[in-house]
């Protein structure tokens, strides 16, 4: 039962209030505009991965040596970057130029945000006794709630961007959506008590 | 890449008011979300992410002609996150009841430090920079950082007011003093992420609006003409 | 060289600056701060030692003065344990058990952050299968006082009930500490 509470805080919760923190960068993943938004997607599933199981590694060496408490986000940085310049890579030598166009301006944006969050989100969440089995059952629902919630989100400011462009009233765009966050947060926050 | 140029200080009015990183351009939302629980603590955000735009910048704009786009971006993810790093390093050395995780009035910059190394105003504005001239790029840090840091205090200012009804402030020591604005109530709620969103999404509104408003009467101005 | 290849150059020299700035600033800066503040009490006794031999402790205080220990005493022996992680309250007793099934069991605990991390027996005039017991058992060990040490077997039980209370009084004097 434990589990299944922790599975699905991980999916929704927390998912859902982090998504608003990095809803700048989510507009590409659920923007009508972008067609293979399904590789960004993938890229930060793969690099969220990556990233929760290297902070798992990066609390174990933490445990005996305190250097590594103060240098892990110095440390998830530069796995993200190799991560980013493979990607990048890949994208400009096997992608057809359709496809490389099309994801040219999202990608690294998204890359690097969302997978930070989602190693924050990794570390942050679990305590040093949790076991195994709970940890990646969080390691990998994070991202996997984070990327609906992204894509949702992204959608929606996707779509009141558009309807909005000619809009007397500014309010009604990211404001809008903000407030709206604001409001899950709090439905959230309620669903503690 | 070509680059266009803007000049300084329109470079930096545009970066401190009319492309606002945190009520126009949503940038930094992390940050603006977690760090304005309380006013000293946007305060130390907003200074360290203006000092940490403006080096990235700088050192990204010296090395545009050795960069494409995405290298722009990983080495200004690169360098934030070295300053970032290296300013908690040093306040863990010099200043450690300042940020004591034990302490409740102590400042909670440990958590906010992985935020910092990668928040998207630093990401974009070191992408941006391959795209114009140093001074402008400068121009636009500094404006930006300024801009970011007074949204900022802004919305903590208000936030920890009407959460808490006072604001605090802790030296370096560790010791705290409070100024009380009124006791009885208070909207405890705000200092949940609830708040954040919600304050960033009324200021923002407000000042989207204003700037809305500007627009059209300089356009209506213009037709009149 | 290509743009790529530039690129990839700076980023690696930035990557490499930043690891040796942050590293260099951790080992020559932060490192020896934190180690200052940790307070250094006097030289650690080797059971102590011993018993903490995974933490390194770097120093003592000595808690429990000899003056005030009777034959009624269930603590005979106490240190206030400084380990390199500060944020762990670290305590060494030397422990004697209230009378068991004809006797008593003395052993040593280490208490961090108000449970026992560590167990050692010392000496026993308890019967033989209370003695027995006292010498293998690791069952003290994450032991908060909030709920029993549990032991079946009619003739076992009583030691661990006895050792029970002399850990009891170990962790309420040191829950009583800064």
């Amino acid at each position: 039962m434990q589990f299944l509470g922790v599975l699905l805080s991980a999916f929704f919760a927390h998912s859902l209030v982090l998504s608003g923190y990095g809803l700048r960068q989510n507009v590409a993943l659920g923007a009508k505009k972008t067609h293979y938004r399904w590789v960004l997607l993938c890229l930060y599933f793969v690099e969220a991965l990556i990233l929760g199981f290297a902070g798992w590694g990066f609390r174990a060496l933490a445990a005996n040596n305190a250097m590594w408490t103060y240098l892990t986000p110095l440390f998830a940085v530069l796995i993200m970057s190799i991560c980013l310049g493979g990607f990048a890579l890949l994208t400009k030598y096997c992608f057809p130029e359709a496809m490389r166009n099309d994801l040219s301006d999202s990608y690294v944006e998204i890359g690097l945000n969302s997978s930070l969050l989602a190693l924050v989100v990794v570390l942050l969440s679990y305590e040093a006794g949790t076991d195994a089995v709970m940890l990646i059952g969080s390691i990998i629902c994070l991202p996997l709630g984070y990327l609906a919630a992204s894509y949702a989100t992204g959608a929606v400011l996707d779509r009141l961007s558009v309807s909005n462009t000619n809009g007397p009233f500014r309010f009604a765009t990211m404001p809008l959506l903000l407030l709206s966050i604001a409001g899950l947060c709090l439905g959230c926050w309620m669903m503690t008590f | 890449m070509e680059q266009t140029k803007k000049g300084f200080l329109s470079s930096f009015l545009d970066g401190l008011y009319f492309n606002n990183p945190v009520l126009t351009l949503f940038l930094g939302l992390t940050l603006a979300v977690l760090a304005t629980t309380r006013f000293q603590t946007a305060l130390m955000v907003g200074v360290l992410t203006l000092v940490i735009l403006f080096l990235t910048v700088l050192i990204v704009s010296l090395c545009h002609s050795f960069l494409n786009k995405v290298g722009a971006t990983i080495l200004s993810a690169i360098l934030s996150a070295c300053f970032a790093t290296v300013t908690m390093l040093l306040l863990v050395a010099y200043a450690p009841k300042l940020i004591d995780t034990e302490n409740e009035k102590a400042i909670a910059l440990l958590t906010l430090v992985p935020f910092i190394s990668t928040t998207s105003l630093v990401l974009i504005k070191g992408q941006e920079s391959l795209e114009h001239p140093l001074s402008d790029n400068l121009g636009d840090a500094l404006g930006s950082g300024i801009g970011f840091l007074l949204a900022l205090v802004l919305i903590a200012f208000v936030r920890e007011l009407l959460a808490t009804g006072a604001i605090t402030f802790t030296a370096i020591d560790g010791t705290s003093s409070t100024w009380t604005a009124w006791s009885g109530w208070t909207l405890g709620i705000l200092s949940q992420p609830f708040g954040g969103f919600f304050l960033v999404a009324i200021f923002s509104g407000i000042h989207l609006a204003i700037l809305e408003a500007k627009k059209q009467k300089a356009s209506v101005a213009k037709e009149a003409k | 060289m290509n743009l790529i290849g530039k690129t990839a150059l700076v980023c690696c020299f930035a990557a490499v600056a930043a690891v040796g700035a942050s590293v260099g600033i951790y080992y020559g800066v932060t490192a020896p701060a934190i180690a200052a503040r940790v307070p250094s009490g006097d030289a650690v006794p080797e059971v102590v030692a011993t018993l903490f031999a995974d933490d390194a402790p770097t120093g003592v205080t000595k808690i429990i003065d000899e003056t005030t220990v009777t034959s009624k005493s269930y603590l005979l022996d106490g240190y206030r344990v400084y380990l390199p992680d500060t944020s762990v309250k670290a305590f060494y007793y030397r422990c004697r058990s209230a009378t068991g099934f004809g006797g008593k069991v003395t052993f040593d605990i280490g208490i961090k952050n108000d449970a026992v991390a560590y167990y050692a027996f010392v000496k026993s005039n308890e019967d033989d299968q209370g003695t027995n017991w006292a010498r293998a058992t690791k069952d003290f060990i994450g032991y908060d006082g909030s709920s029993d040490v549990v032991v079946t077997g009619a003739t076992v039980q009583e030691t661990p009930v006895a050792m029970q209370t002399a850990v009891d009084a170990a962790l309420t004097d040191a829950k009583g500490r800064e």
